[in-house]
């Protein structure tokens, strides 16, 4: 079923601008995805991949969404349970309407406008040509979940010609079409995006050569998947061949040949797919498998990745994670050492090596490392877990860490007696929405230090009264999805208002 | 503001922070952070020791090669800015 329009990006909320660039009103919008990506916009909150619908529907671009989950979300009354779940709190968070459930589909009102849920199958006719937009990850996680983290299959549950053989059969016109990747996050494993590629392709109305290319990959994989590394390889050359400009036959090819112990020859093929597209380089093909999934097949998939190549600074520090979450605090700090030596605006790791040095009971080290940490936040270095979105004048830190980052180094400062830079590093915390229970504790002993026992009565007050703040926080914390788990939505409940500016002395110094 | 002002101090509102060299500052009530530069935050660090301008101006000429006139320029071009965001109050 082929687009007038195709549109391909990396982040989801890109499909929102590419709306408002193209003038769209009005419209149906079929969003294929495992993650609904409508949550409520909240005050100071910017436009997401968790929450660009919502702005589509309130501009008036969309009047209309139908969410196409994928298959198993209506298997049976578990796994129905997850999308009920999400439809309630979207109903509650966009004005309350009442949610009506069925045994294959389910709708409610978002601000007034019809959102409806169904599988590929039970999709509705649409009387005029829709606004098509699919994530990739839609093919690799058969079940929309809620409260845990997405689970991929071990090869797509749906490949991309089923799919929109799936859309065609309901009659199914698009007038333009938007497909995400979803890498960055993990949402999508970098192994699958070359199907984020071939939607495009097959949405465009791809020449048969490279529609055969994709098709070889289609085949390589399933060969990977049943332990035939011979016909793997054969279907990945032939990809290779006729996909000449394309990553992915090159990166999958390097991981096989990584598995088979040809390691030279995996590190070539790495190299030449990073050539290619260089978004083969990014930290998710690893380290977001170590915050995301188990230790140990993450600690396996990180001494892949380095080997893959050496110079991988997000392996090392996804190394360090596992070891950290093994109290292994020599082994942690050595693989951050390599991290940062590596990429030394590496916010994360200077932040982890911040907590590891605290943990050996190197405080000084520790509160420099936190420091830096702070410091490459402010000039605009992303964490791993988030994006930085560039806001008229101001650049907003995208950083759900930084309040608690200064509130560990305002620990430390106290702790070195340090008493006025502590204080400044607990109010700058809670000027980020970092203000538990714990960090205002910790303002009132240093004030008690400093002889001020009035402000300090005052901070264990809200102490005492932020203790409501953090049961809801962990009330968030335990029942909001993967998707928002590992990307920012919630962060403008912790720290939106905190926006580095530019105030700079000028004097010559020539 | 287009002359040095004879006494600031810093707002009640704002912190500040030395990042390893980087000086980070926080209106409290906007919310709003900014950052220093080196020199920025040495003028900081003199306001924060109660230095007035004219001191300030004295400090930097001997410690930067600039002469007065474009020293007192810049520093009352970041005064200006930091009056502007909150972050000290002036007197002439």
């Amino acid at each position: 079923m082929p687009a007038p329009s195709v549109y391909i990006f990396e982040n989801h909320d890109t499909a929102y601008y590419r709306w408002r660039e193209l003038g769209v009103t009005n419209r149906a919008l079929v969003h294929v995805d495992a993650h609904h990506d409508a949550w409520a916009l909240k005050e100071f909150s910017s436009v997401t991949i968790a929450n660009f619908i919502t702005s589509a529907l309130r501009q008036g671009i969309v009047r209309e969404v139908v969410w196409v989950v994928p298959d198993a979300s209506f298997a049976d009354e578990t796994k129905r349970n997850a999308v009920r779940m999400h439809l309630r709190r979207l109903a509650r968070g966009h004005g309350g309407s009442k949610v009506i459930f069925g045994a294959s589909s389910a709708r409610t009102l978002l601000d007034g406008v019809s959102f409806s849920v169904c599988t590929r199958r039970e999709l509705p006719r649409f009387a005029e040509p829709v606004l098509l937009d699919i994530d990739t990850d839609y093919l690799v996680i058969p079940e929309v979940t809620y409260g845990g983290c997405d689970r991929h299959s071990s090869l797509p549950w749906c490949w991309p010609e089923e799919l929109l053989a799936s859309l065609a059969a309901a009659g199914l016109e698009a007038e333009h079409a938007t497909v995400a990747y979803s890498v960055e996050g993990g949402f999508t494993p970098l192994f699958w995006k070359f199907l984020g590629d071939e939607l495009a392709e097959r949405l465009k109305g791809a020449d048969p050569t490279c529609l055969r290319g994709f098709l070889a990959m289609h085949d390589a994989v399933r060969a990977v998947s049943l332990g035939d590394a011979n016909s793997a390889e054969a279907s990945y050359q032939v990809a290779q061949e006729l996909l000449p400009q394309h990553a992915a036959p090159r990166f999958h090819q390097a991981l096989l040949q990584l598995r088979l112990g040809r390691i030279e020859q995996a590190q070539e093929k790495f190299r030449r797919a990073v050539e290619l597209d260089k978004s083969y380089s990014t930290p998710y093909r690893n380290a977001a498998i170590a915050l995301i999934n188990g230790r140990s097949a993450a600690a396996g998939e990180l001494q892949e990745a380095l080997l893959l190549d050496p110079g991988d600074a997000a392996a090392y520090y996804g190394m360090a994670r596992v070891a950290m979450q093994n109290s292994n605090w020599n082994d942690a700090r050595e693989h951050l050492r390599r991290a940062i030596e590596l990429a030394p605006a590496f916010l994360d790791a200077h932040r982890a090596m911040g907590e590891v040095e605290e943990k050996l009971g190197h405080s000084a080290a520790a509160l420099t490392a936190y420091d830096e940490s702070l410091k490459l936040s402010l000039s605009g270095q992303r964490p791993l877990l988030d994006s930085g979105i560039v806001d008229g004048e101001y650049i907003q830190v995208l950083d759900p860490e930084h309040g608690k980052t200064q509130a560990s180094a305002a620990r430390l400062l106290a702790r070195a007696g340090r008493l006025q830079e502590s204080a400044a590093a607990y109010q700058i915390a809670f000027a980020s929405r970092y203000n538990g229970v714990a960090p205002r504790l910790g303002l009132a002993w240093v004030l008690l230090r400093q002889n001020k026992p009035d402000r300090a009565i005052g901070q264990i007050g809200r102490a005492i009264s932020a203790v409501g703040i953090d049961t809801k926080w962990l009330w968030k914390r335990f029942t909001r999805t993967p998707k928002n788990s590992a990307r920012p939505w919630t962060y403008a409940e912790f720290a939106a208002k905190i926006q580095p500016g530019r105030l700079t002395g000028t004097t010559s110094t020539s | 503001m287009t002359s040095l002002p004879s006494h600031v101090s810093i707002a009640e509102r704002a912190v500040s922070r030395d990042l390893n060299g980087q000086r980070v500052l926080l209106n409290l009530d906007s919310g709003l952070y900014f950052g220093l530069d080196e020199l920025g935050g040495r003028i900081w660090q003199l306001l924060d020791s109660r230095t007035q301008p004219e001191e300030i101006c004295a400090v930097l000429t001997r410690e930067y090669d600039v002469d007065r006139k474009q020293c007192e320029a810049d520093v009352v071009s970041l005064l200006h800015s930091l009056v502007e965001h909150g972050l000290i109050v002036v007197r002439w």
